[in-house]
């Protein structure tokens, strides 16, 4: 894939415009753009009249790199944190681009083989390019770059600045549209809306004001469903039991059957299993609310080895005696691994992709990136069923992210 | 030897047996898979989440509201926490949508969009942990940027991703799948349709757009509306062409 043009840096992104018509390579007006831009930085408006082929997100990058290849020529690759990367071959012009009018472009050998290297990559996608500033030495473009990218994440003008063109188009080219985007704009209306919809006080569930102002817990929504049989006090005592105060809450309910799946975070046992009659309730009542009174499961999603490791640490799991035995509840670890197994396995992944084509199995399969994914999909099914079957579920792993 | 000596030495065990355990513990705390596990188990029973609302809300409530790490795992702050959990996520949805091409209103299309929206620093959605953090630095933010509080809910992905599937008929073309079936529903509005998909590694394929990045085809996401005076043709072709497919299923029912 090769596409001739020019690379410039706006102030959301990282753009090639390509060069339109085949033949010449740089047109005068994309000339005009370039020496136009004087700060290197060129306002996003401008560019957005034109198509562009490549546009890489100012936040998504993780690093910039350039090697000069010869005198001419570097090789400029862009690695961004989603596990794309860009490579480009920029041709040094200088600050003399309106010399080069039409110029000839004589590719050496060493080019040819960079392309025919860079398409065994499969992954990445090369593109042949000059830069819309006046520097001559793509390093310097590079580290200008860098230290802008850095200080706009940090400032957050990106976000800033993306609302500020995303308003303009708004009013330009959709100016009836206020209704539609108060739509997901407030949480607390959305999530009461979704669990109306899923008829939750029909059944015998409520609402709770208990975390209305985050005061049991900061990383739980306003809204929060609890079982009909409690009160807001037996939804604080019980937080204390959970780790990061993420106690039992509603999140889907079976609509014929009256299973509840719901999630939560690891409880606050320890190596001795202890356990509080505030979390029990809890357990006892999500168990009641199901309409054919079958005993609750309790999934957790990790294997059992950690959650021993937890328990060491005053957490671990729940205590089914505690509850009332295996007619009341019952306990099974999924056995999903960590997250820095997912990350180990995504790096490779990516890495063995980069070096084969996809067609190879090693790569992905060293990589055990679907083997994760299958783990992740079977403790979803086993969840399912169960929720078919009439059983209510409670999911957590550890904190209950 | 003592009782003392005795009690000594047990405890002295105990203690290295724990610190053992600790040395393990650094690297097994287990997180972000309860988001993961309820978001899929309700995509695979609630046909209300196979339709682009209905995900927009599920990710919404699942991930956003009750909580995800995205200052960590989207790799913002040290880098040491960051992990594909959220990435994991799609690519399971995505291997749904390939398994069952009809039971999904959104094509593979939105999930590449949403992956890479994440990483891009546009939206707010992604920004701080959970619900609480999200509010504190919107509200910060539009003092320093004195920007009025009406116009932040243009910062969240899932209402510009409205927008853009009512307003845009190219958008609404790539991100709405012309062979869904909506499920019948029944009197009081709700049903449960569950789909089993095949889990095993062996039926499972590689997410290639999503994983490796992004692809050419995708068009200017950001801003503007290039083609106002073709909209119209575009979204006339659309619905004749979905007539077309709607009648080809009347004929092979």
């Amino acid at each position: 894939m090769c596409i001739r043009g020019f690379l410039i840096v706006t102030d959301l992104r990282i753009i090639l415009l390509p060069n339109e018509i085949s033949g010449s390579e740089w047109l005068d007006d994309q000339i005009s753009i370039a020496a136009e831009s004087q700060d290197y930085i060129t306002p996003d408006e401008i560019v957005t009249l034109r198509r562009c082929t490549v546009q890489i997100p100012i936040g998504s990058i993780e690093d910039i790199k350039v090697v000069a290849v010869d005198i001419r020529t570097s090789n400029l690759v862009i690695n961004c944190r989603d596990g794309s990367n860009f490579e480009f071959i920029v041709h040094n012009y200088g600050s003399k681009i309106k010399k080069y009018r039409s110029p000839v472009v004589d590719f050496t050998l060493l080019h040819e083989k960079l392309l025919q290297q860079a398409k065994s990559r499969n992954s990445s996608y090369i593109y042949r390019c000059g830069l819309a500033t006046d520097d001559i030495i793509p390093q310097v473009w590079c580290a200008r770059v860098v230290d802008y990218i850095q200080w706009s994440i940090r400032e957050d003008c990106v976000w800033s600045k993306w609302l500020q063109y995303w308003k303009l188009t708004m009013d330009t080219y959709f100016p009836k549209s206020e209704s539609l985007w108060l739509k997901f704009s407030n949480n607390i209306v959305e999530l009461e809306r979704e669990f109306q919809r899923q008829r939750v006080q029909d059944g015998n569930w409520m609402f709770s004001e208990a975390n209305n102002r985050y005061q049991i817990c900061s990383s739980y929504p306003q809204t929060l469903v609890i079982p009909g049989l409690l009160v807001d006090d037996d939804i604080v005592l019980a937080s204390v039991e959970r780790s990061k105060g993420r106690v039992a809450a509603l999140v889907w309910l079976h609509p014929s059957n009256q299973a509840a799946l719901c999630r939560a975070a690891q409880p606050m046992s320890g190596i001795a299993g202890k356990a509080t009659e505030a979390d029990k309730k809890m357990c006892l009542a999500i168990k009641a609310s199901g309409s054919m009174g079958k005993p609750l499961r309790i999934a957790d999603a990790r294997p059992r080895l950690n959650a021993n490791a937890n328990a060491l640490q005053g957490k671990g799991f729940e205590n089914i005696a505690f509850l009332g035995g295996p007619s009341v509840a019952s306990l099974v670890f999924l056995d999903i691994e960590n997250i820095h197994v997912m990350r180990s396995s995504f790096l490779k992944l990516k890495e063995g992709l980069l070096v084969h084509s996809p067609e190879y199995d090693d790569s992905i399969t060293s990589s055990k990136w679907l083997y994760h994914i299958s783990a992740v999909l079977k403790g979803s099914v086993a969840i399912a069923e169960s929720l078919l079957m009439g059983y209510p579920i409670l999911v957590h792993c550890s904190d209950g992210w | 030897m003592d009782g003392n000596h005795i009690l000594f030495c047990l405890l002295l065990l105990l203690l290295l047996l724990q610190l053992q355990f600790l040395l393990l513990l650094l690297f097994v705390v287990t997180r972000d898979r309860t988001s993961q596990l309820s978001a899929l188990s309700q995509l695979l029973l609630d046909p209300y989440y196979r339709t682009l609302e209905g995900y927009l809300v599920l990710l919404n409530k699942e991930f956003a509201a009750f909580g995800h790490q995205f200052e960590e795992r989207l790799g913002k702050s040290t880098g040491k926490e960051t992990s594909p959990v959220f990435i994991q996520f799609l690519d399971a949805t995505w291997q749904l949508i390939y398994q069952f091409p009809q039971e999904f209103e959104f094509t593979a299309y939105l999930l590449t969009f949403i992956l890479q929206s994440s990483f891009s620093g546009y939206f707010s959605t992604f920004r701080g942990n959970h619900d609480m953090d999200r509010h504190r630095w919107l509200r910060l933010s539009s003092r320093i940027e004195n920007i009025p509080s009406i116009d932040l809910p243009y910062s969240s992905l899932f209402c510009y991703l409205s927008i853009l599937v009512t307003m845009s008929p190219i958008y609404h073309g790539l991100l709405i799948n012309p062979f869904y079936r909506p499920k019948m529903t029944c009197a009081h509005g709700r049903i449960c349709s569950y789909i089993r998909p095949r889990c095993g590694v062996n039926d499972l394929k590689l997410w290639r757009e999503g994983l490796l990045g992004f692809s050419p085809d995708i068009i200017s996401f950001i801003v503007g509306n290039p083609y106002p005076s073709q909209q119209e043709n575009i979204a006339m072709t659309a619905l004749r062409l979905q007539r077309y497919v709607d009648s080809l299923y009347d004929w092979i029912a």
